[in-house]
């Protein structure tokens, strides 16, 4: 009972309630920093650039993806890439904390451009309209689209003076599509088993994992913390399964999961390399005109030298 | 491969069968109420359920056929004196089932026991009707069962021949007695623990070491919260002054504790996922029982020290999880 001094004494009591809250709040910075620090650095603008699918078509109203992301930083509405898709409005929803736009996008078929070789008359104009420099061939000759290039931007359509380029459906390498009615997130929960939380899962796992995490993420669809949570490392043994007593699919739930990480994995490793062949298209483009001024330039010059010695 | 763990509804039967010798050393010495009881609130806990899965637009064949209603209405007959009246219940069933667990989405996502739940509701709503306790067989002769049906069903019976304090109801309101002379003048206690109540518990702790051979429970919980009790009660143990907080075998087979160190906080969906998760679970509401039991303001304490922990259960399993996490 000692504090009731403090009564008695309220500028002391206030001195020692601000020293107080300043202590907390250094606590708290610290803890910050001390536990925080493996929140990454990247800028808000580089973390949306890396959800994006770098096909650069232009669709969302910006000449390129890290326009957009900039764009979407300064406030533009995450709906706008339809290449992207559902997907990609989700992960900046997520990324953003920005609610989800009501506007509905279906699941985009992935299509590259095919040049029909019988129609092209090599004019060209269609080499400049790619972002990535997916065409490869000279004027007056023929025309092609690298297909594992090509981004499905449809950029190079509407150059085309005799309407030779179709985009066709690309060949889909994963086995249950994320919109496929076999995929089992697609298959009806109501009148299955709920799980009951009993952790007899975890208790089974070969592996180590932490099946009953695994499963309320798959269903959330929950990508980054599946792939930390190491569903990689599930060797799909259905040990899970067999002990489940509300009998879920845990394995095919994780099947799933993993395909879906990998095709994750092959769209981003094939988006850094669009935006790497982006990019240099826009560097060769701005070193072409560059050298083009200069050439200009020098000529300009020579020939404003040879009217003055001619004067004379 | 366990055949007692292949389902849902096998897992929660196996559940049931292990209520059945508690149920059964109930209705002999406390009466017919706890049939009656059993018959009105299971029923009334399937109905509720079916009723909660219509208005969720959910199929309703699935959700009782796993027997998880069932359970949750037998545990409610269970807890429940035997002379609540049937309104009284079907509130404290309604409660459970419908709020407590079909408000929250059904199987496995209520965040409280359900049935603890609609204890704790009767408990503060209707305070002299849960403080009516029945008188054990060798005091008095339990009613017969259509006296019984009355006291439940119509009310108006004048029952203070039937009734009188629990054991620990009587020991925490001694007022001055030592525990010896309370031993000695109160008739409510028995050889080691309240008259009836220790083979009630007797009853519900065998049921319970069944469910653990089975592998239905682990042995974590129930374990944590005994030994917690036990810890605590020995801990203040002054040889039974008139101050004395109970003998560690008082606390024990007393009261409900048996029931719910087994079927309480064994309900895998409110408590950790984690087993170590669930030893600290069992440690923190044999801790919180004893502290109210001692300390507070109620007898018995079972409802209220399990809801408090299901609230820190996200909090619990939360850093284990993370610590097992694959790196």
């Amino acid at each position: 009972m000692e504090w009731l001094f403090l009564q008695g004494h309220p500028l002391l009591a206030i001195l020692l309630m601000t020293l107080l809250v300043i202590g907390l709040s250094l606590a708290l910075q610290f803890a910050h920093s001390y536990y925080g620090r493996h929140h990454s650095s990247d800028s808000v603008v580089e973390k949306i650039n890396a959800l994006l699918p770098q096909s650069q078509c232009a669709q969302c109203g910006y000449p390129g993806c890290r326009p957009y992301a900039e764009a979407v930083a300064a406030g533009e509405r995450i709906d706008q890439c339809p290449p992207g898709g559902e997907q990609v409005i989700k992960q900046l929803a997520t990324l953003l904390n920005r609610p989800l736009p009501d506007s509905h996008q279906e699941v985009v078929t992935e299509r590259v451009a095919l040049i029909r070789e019988e129609d092209c008359i090599g004019c060209g104009r269609c080499l400049p309209a790619c972002p990535v420099d997916a065409i490869v061939g000279s004027f007056n000759y023929l025309h092609t689209v690298i297909a594992d290039e090509c981004t499905g931007c449809d950029l190079c359509l509407e150059e085309c003076p005799v309407d030779c380029i179709d985009m066709v459906d690309k060949p889909n390498n994963d086995p249950v599509p994320l919109n496929s009615p076999l995929n089992v997130r697609n298959q009806s929960v109501a009148g299955e088993d709920e799980c009951i939380r009993c952790g007899f899962c975890a208790d089974l796992c070969p592996a180590g994992l932490l099946p009953q995490e695994l499963y309320w993420y798959s269903r959330a669809e929950n990508w980054d913390r599946l792939s930390k949570l190491k569903v990689t490392d599930c060797v799909e043994c259905g040990l899970c399964n067999q002990v489940c007593p509300s009998q879920l699919p845990l394995v095919e739930h994780f099947h799933q999961a993993k395909n879906t990480l990998a095709k994750q994995a092959g769209d981003r490793t094939k988006a850094l390399r669009w935006e790497a062949r982006f990019d240099r298209k826009q560097g060769r483009i701005k070193l072409a005109k560059e050298a083009q001024a200069l050439e200009r330039e020098s000529r300009l010059s020579e020939f404003k030298t040879r009217l003055k010695q001619g004067r004379q | 491969m366990n055949p007692a763990r292949q389902n849902t509804g096998r897992v929660m039967q196996w559940v049931l069968l292990a209520c059945l010798p508690g149920a059964l050393c109930l209705i002999w010495f406390f009466g017919w109420g706890y049939l009656i009881n059993l018959v009105w609130i299971s029923g009334l806990a399937l109905a509720f359920e079916a009723l909660g899965c219509a208005l969720r637009n959910r199929p309703v064949k699935p959700a009782l056929s796993n027997c998880s209603a069932l359970v949750t209405g037998v545990l409610l007959a269970l807890a429940l004196p035997s002379f609540t009246p049937w309104w009284a219940s079907m509130i404290a069933a309604g409660f459970a089932i419908l709020i407590g667990k079909q408000l929250f989405g059904g199987l496995g996502h209520n965040p409280f026991n359900p049935a603890m739940l609609g204890y704790a509701v009767l408990i503060i709503a209707f305070p002299l009707e849960m403080a009516t306790w029945t008188a054990p067989r060798g005091i008095v002769n339990p009613v017969d069962l259509p006296t019984n049906l009355e006291v439940i069903f119509a009310g108006g019976v004048a029952l203070d021949a039937w009734t009188m304090p629990t054991p620990l109801d009587a020991f925490k309101f001694r007022e001055g007695l030592s525990s010896e002379e309370i031993w000695q003048s109160e008739n409510g206690f028995g050889s080691f623990g309240g008259l009836g109540w220790e083979w009630v518990n007797l009853a519900f702790l065998l049921g319970g070491l069944w469910l653990l051979h089975q592998r239905i429970i682990s042995w974590h919980a129930p374990v944590g919260m005994l030994a917690a009790i036990a810890f605590l009660a020995v801990a203040f143990y002054d040889a039974g002054s008139s101050s004395s907080k109970g003998s560690p075998m008082l606390h024990l087979f007393s009261g409900g504790t048996m029931l719910a160190a087994f079927l309480i906080v064994t309900d895998p969906a409110s408590g950790p996922a984690s087993r170590q998760g669930q030893l600290l679970f069992g440690i923190g509401a044999g801790t919180l029982i004893f502290l109210i039991r001692a300390f507070g303001g109620y007898p018995d304490a079972i409802a209220f020290a399990v809801l408090i922990m299901n609230m820190t259960t996200p909090m619990i399993d939360l850093p284990i999880k993370i610590a097992q996490r694959p790196k």
